[in-house]
Order: C-alpha cells, then structure tokens, then sequence
C-alpha cells in the first residue's frame, strides 16, 4: 500500500485529467482514468470495487431522466418549422425599428429556447433561415450573424436548460428553482441584447438598412396563428414546474408529447423522420450522460481527498477578499468555458467551486444561475466555442469563422454586464423561484 | 487472418448497432412512461408504484447502451485543440494511447461491476421498494455497456493500426 497524503494525489490526479484532455482524450475517459487512479493511490486495488456501485446509485436518478427527454423534445421541435415561424411573426412585429431582423433573431431563439434544451439548436434552428433573409436585406455580415450566435445560446439560460438540470443534480439544487431562477436573467439577457442591437444600428446606419415593405396589423395578427401552439406549450412544461404540478422530468415528458402533437398536426413526421429524431437525440444523450457518468466519480473521488475542503482553507490562508475570492471562482469557470464544453465545465467546476462560493454564505441556487449566465459566455468564445462553429454551418461560404468570432464578441461584454448586474443583485434571481408553488 | 479480422470488425459493430437500437427503444419507454404516469396521478389519481424506479433503470441502461455507439461515430466530447496541430501520425499514435488509457478505465469497469453483479445475485438483493426489483439484473447493465465501449475501442486501435500502416506505404 502505497502511501502518500490526499493533497499530493489531488495535485496528481488534476494533472493527469488535463495532460490526456490536452492528448485527446474524450472526457468520460480522462475523468474516469484519473479518478481511478486517484482511489487506487488513496485506497489501494480494493477501493476500485466502490467504483461501479457510486456511478450506478448516482446515475439512478429520477431528475436525471429530464435529460434525455428535454433532448427529445427539442429535436422534435426541430423538426418541425416552429423556428422559423417564430421568426417571421418577430420580424413582422419589429419591422418598424432601426435593426429589427436582428432584433427578431433574438426574440425568436429566446423563444425557441423556452422549447429546447441545448444552445447549438436554437442558433442551428434561428441561424439557418435569419442569417440568409438579413444579408438579403442588406445587412451587414457582423449584424446578420452576432445576434443569433450570442442569443442561440439563450436556452441554456431559458428554461428548459440541460445546464440547470446537470447544476442541480450535482449540486443537489431544485431543478424546478433554477428553472425558475433562469427565466428572469434569461428575458433581461435578450433585452440587453435588444438595446445593444437598438443602440448600434442608429449610431451606424449601414449596419442595418431600414426595410421598406408594407406591414399590416392583419399580416401581424395572422403570423401569430402559426406561432400559438408552441406558446401553450411553453406555458404547459413551465407553468407546471412553476405551479408545482409536476416535476421538471414530467414536464419534460409532456413537453415531448406536445410536440409529437404538433408535429401529427403540421403532418411533418414520417418513419425516417422519426428514427432520426430519435438518432439525433440519443446521439446527443449518450454523449452527455456519459460523460456524467465519469463527473460522478471524479466528484466521488475529490470528496474522498477532501479537495473542496483543502481549497478553502488555500483560500483563506491567502486571505482574499469576499469578492477577489468570488471573482477568483467565476474566473475559472469563464476561462475553462473557454477551452471545454459547458457540459464537462459544469459537471468539474461545480463539487470544486461551490463549496467555496457556499463558504462565503452564498447559496447554491444563485449560483447555479451565475453559472447558468457565464455559460452563455463559454459558448461564444473562442477557441472552444459550439455556436460560434454552428453558426459558420448554416451561414453561406464567403462568412468566415473569423468574421463570426467577431461578429459575436461585443455580445460577450453585454453578456459581462448581465453578469454583473446578476451578481450584484442575487435578488433579482431569486425573487420568482421564491414564489413557487 | 484478414478475413477473421473483417468478422471480428463486424460483429462488434453489429453488436454496437443492436445496443443502440434497443437504447432508442428505451428512451421511447422512458417517454410514453413518464408521460402515463402524470396522466394517471392527475386524471385517475391513481400513481404506479414502479414508474419511477423503472424509469432510473431504463436511464442507466440507454446511458450505457449508447456508449460504444456514440464512440463509433466519434461523437464523445474531447479537446481537439492542441491535438489538430500535430502531424496525422502523430494524432495517430495519441489516439492508440488515450485508447488504451480509457481501456484500463473501461476493464476496472467491467471487472468490479461483474463482482458486484455476482455479490448481488447469491445475496439475492432486491430494491428496498415495494417493486422488490432483483438488482443483478440492473446493476448488470454497466459492466455489459461498458464491455461493448471496450470492444469497440479495440475496432478503434485497429483502424488506427491500419491508418498507420497506410502512412508508412504512400
């Protein structure tokens, strides 16, 4: 039995996970290898029986289910042409003012987010026809791609948010409250964005040409009649959380057979169809939940070394400020959102940062929205950045993925700004989760 | 030998292809009864006493039936950074070695799982709920999704080996 103290093996064990991230090692594999390691230094050979059993009774989780199932429900949605009839009845509405397409581009990906779970839908979905219709317009290339590829990512912050949902699972946070707790900086978020793109565009006119077509209030109304079902939709999965009919993973339930029923409505499903709703969704499921899977352990492994604890008490011996301390915690999670998907930024940062955030008398679901709100940051900078690279998918060939990069970077500073006013009012979050049912 | 190597390739993603499917068949399941089971609290308020436990059961299993699945359409998240800047023998020769490093993750897997498999059916435990479920059975699903990932990654070391060698002819 070798043996060595818990802080040297932490030291080991970190390092390890990023030397095979940097080899291209997948995640689950670099978690797990290093959190085997880990037990085997600290408890010898026999520890590692613990290993199938902490993955198997954490993962048997009823909050969990709301993963796949939000999945699902989202590439239903996709599957339908939801997206862009929320964008025609938002540029319809927003004609008359200065950037409008860009400013409907944002409506309707927070609109799309409140459907869907995951980031690289809303600005696939959005992207794909917004992009195209604002260049025809003559909009510039920065004012036709930045706004969606910053407010695609809104439905991490808009419930439902698979963000929330991993959070809450290992923070061991209400799904349903963070859900809540996100709807507030969610909506302020896409305002910031509005008035940023509204501020803009009359300061340079050329960024986006006025439109000249003829809208009436008839075109208006009509364009909400495609638009209707996905409202009560909307209002059937969120409102049940709120009103605390029913679990977020019930909900989530309901949200996949709404949408089935909309789709049988609009005729668009078929058997191929289907198949690949299902594909693309356990693609995408397996994928996260395995990942999650080795989260768990790596989780399991720093409570053993007692890492959370020895953290704390490095940060108090260097006696840094309440706020250099919170500033030194929300800085690892945007640098590390930087180079890793949010899902592995979540699922690591999370049992290392929250016990320091909660040692300072924060709370965990105010965090978990800070969190939520510095994972639209994560997914727009480079050089790790998913919707930056969506984004240069559907856009046509001449639009660089340098010119997109740029194009979403004054997004990051308004994203900034929302951080900040989140983090010095928690209130404003925590208001709307406090009045649930 | 060649012509073993081909069935050996095969099988392992016939048997990928049918985890799979049967995790999709799974996820419908998990939907229709979630689904079914609000309906019955609310409307007939009459909940299911297997429902939920059956529903964690099915997401471990579609978890692990999927994985040597999302890894055959190199689909699990990693950081491609750094390693896209490395000649392609190079990333080649990585590739087999982060491979084998998962491997080694993948056989203590499978190894203390079939033990606790084992444990699980001559003690003869059962869920503590009143479904009584016999927990072989569940606790089987990890090491059997995780010995179709294992295989799989040796498809992987082998493709990797005849792209080498591939190389090393032009």
């Amino acid at each position: 039995m070798i043996n060595m103290d818990p802080g040297t093996i932490t030291i080991i064990i970190i390092v390890l996970f990023f030397v095979f991230l940097a080899m291209g090692m997948p995640v689950f594999g670099a978690l797990g290898i290093s959190s085997v390691v880990g037990i085997y230094l600290l408890l010898g050979p026999r520890g590692l029986g613990a290993v199938p059993g902490v993955i198997y009774d954490r993962l048997n989780s009823f909050t969990l289910v709301a993963v796949p199932l939000f999945i699902l429900m989202g590439e239903i949605i996709f599957v339908t042409d939801i997206g862009s009839d929320l964008f025609t009845a938002a540029s319809l509405w927003l004609n008359r003012l200065t950037g409008g397409l860009a400013m409907a581009s944002v409506v309707s990906a927070a609109i799309f987010g409140a459907l869907c779970g995951v980031s690289i839908a809303g600005a696939a979905t959005i992207g794909s026809f917004a992009i195209p219709e604002m260049l025809k317009r003559g909009y510039s290339k920065s004012m036709a791609t930045g706004p969606v590829t910053a407010a695609g990512a809104l439905s991490l912050l808009i419930p439902p948010s698979l963000a929330f949902i991993l959070y809450g699972e290992v923070a061991d946070e209400s799904v349903g409250k963070l859900f809540i707790g996100g709807i507030i900086p969610g909506i302020t978020l896409a305002f910031m964005m509005i008035i940023y793109i509204g501020i803009v565009c009359k300061m340079n006119p050329k960024l986006a040409p006025k439109l000249t077509d003829v809208v009436t209030w008839k075109m208006r109304l009509r364009s909400l009649g495609r638009v209707w079902p996905s409202l009560v939709l909307i209002f059937l999965v969120l409102g049940g959380i709120y009103f605390g009919v029913c679990t977020p993973t019930e909900a989530a339930a309901v949200g996949c057979v709404g949408s089935f029923l909309i789709n049988l409505h609009r005729k668009t499903l078929n058997w191929t169809v289907l198949r690949g709703i299902f594909m693309k969704t356990m693609l995408t499921s397996g994928m996260i939940l395995f990942i999650f899977t080795s989260a768990l352990l790596f989780g399991y492994v720093l409570t053993l070394l007692e890492t959370p604890q020895q953290l704390i008490m490095l940060l108090e011996k260097a006696e840094l400020s309440e706020w250099m301390t919170l500033t030194f915690a929300i800085g690892v999670v945007i640098l590390m959102g930087m180079f890793m998907d949010i899902v592995s930024v979540i699922l690591i940062s999370t049992p290392l940062l929250l016990p320091i955030i909660l040692n300072l008398g924060y709370n965990s679901l105010w965090y978990g929205i800070i969190v939520g709100i510095t994972c639209e940051m994560a997914v727009i900078t480079p050089p790790i950045g998913l919707n930056l690279y969506i984004i240069k998918g559907v856009s046509p060939d001449y639009i660089s993925i340098g010119d997109i990069i740029v194009s979403a970077l004054p997004f990051v500073f308004v994203e900034l700004a929302c951080l900040i006013i989140f983090i010095m009012f928690p209130e404003l979050c925590l208001w709307l989760p406090g009045k649930m049912g | 030998m060649r012509k073993t190597l081909r069935a050996i390739n095969l099988s392992v993603d016939t048997i990928t292809r049918l985890a799979e499917i049967l995790s999709e068949v799974g996820l419908a399941f998990l939907m229709i009864m979630v689904f079914r089971e609000v309906v019955w609290r609310y409307v007939f308020k009459n909940p299911s006493i297997f429902s939920v436990e059956l529903s964690e059961y099915l997401l471990v299993f579609i978890t692990f039936m999927s994985a040597a699945w999302v890894l055959s359409e190199d689909r699990h998240v990693n950081m491609t950074v750094l390693v896209d800047r490395l000649p392609k023998k190079i990333r080649l020769y990585l590739d087999i070695v982060t491979s084998i490093l998962v491997m080694v993750f993948c056989s203590v897997l499978i190894w203390k799982g079939c033990i606790t498999v084992i444990m699980a059916y001559v003690g003869g435990y059962h869920s503590s709920s009143l479904v009584n479920f016999p927990l072989w059975i569940s606790y089987s699903i990890i090491p059997l999704g995780t010995l179709i990932l294992l295989l799989q990654y040796i498809i992987r070391i082998g493709n990797n080996i005849k792209m080498l060698i591939d190389l090393r002819k032009t």
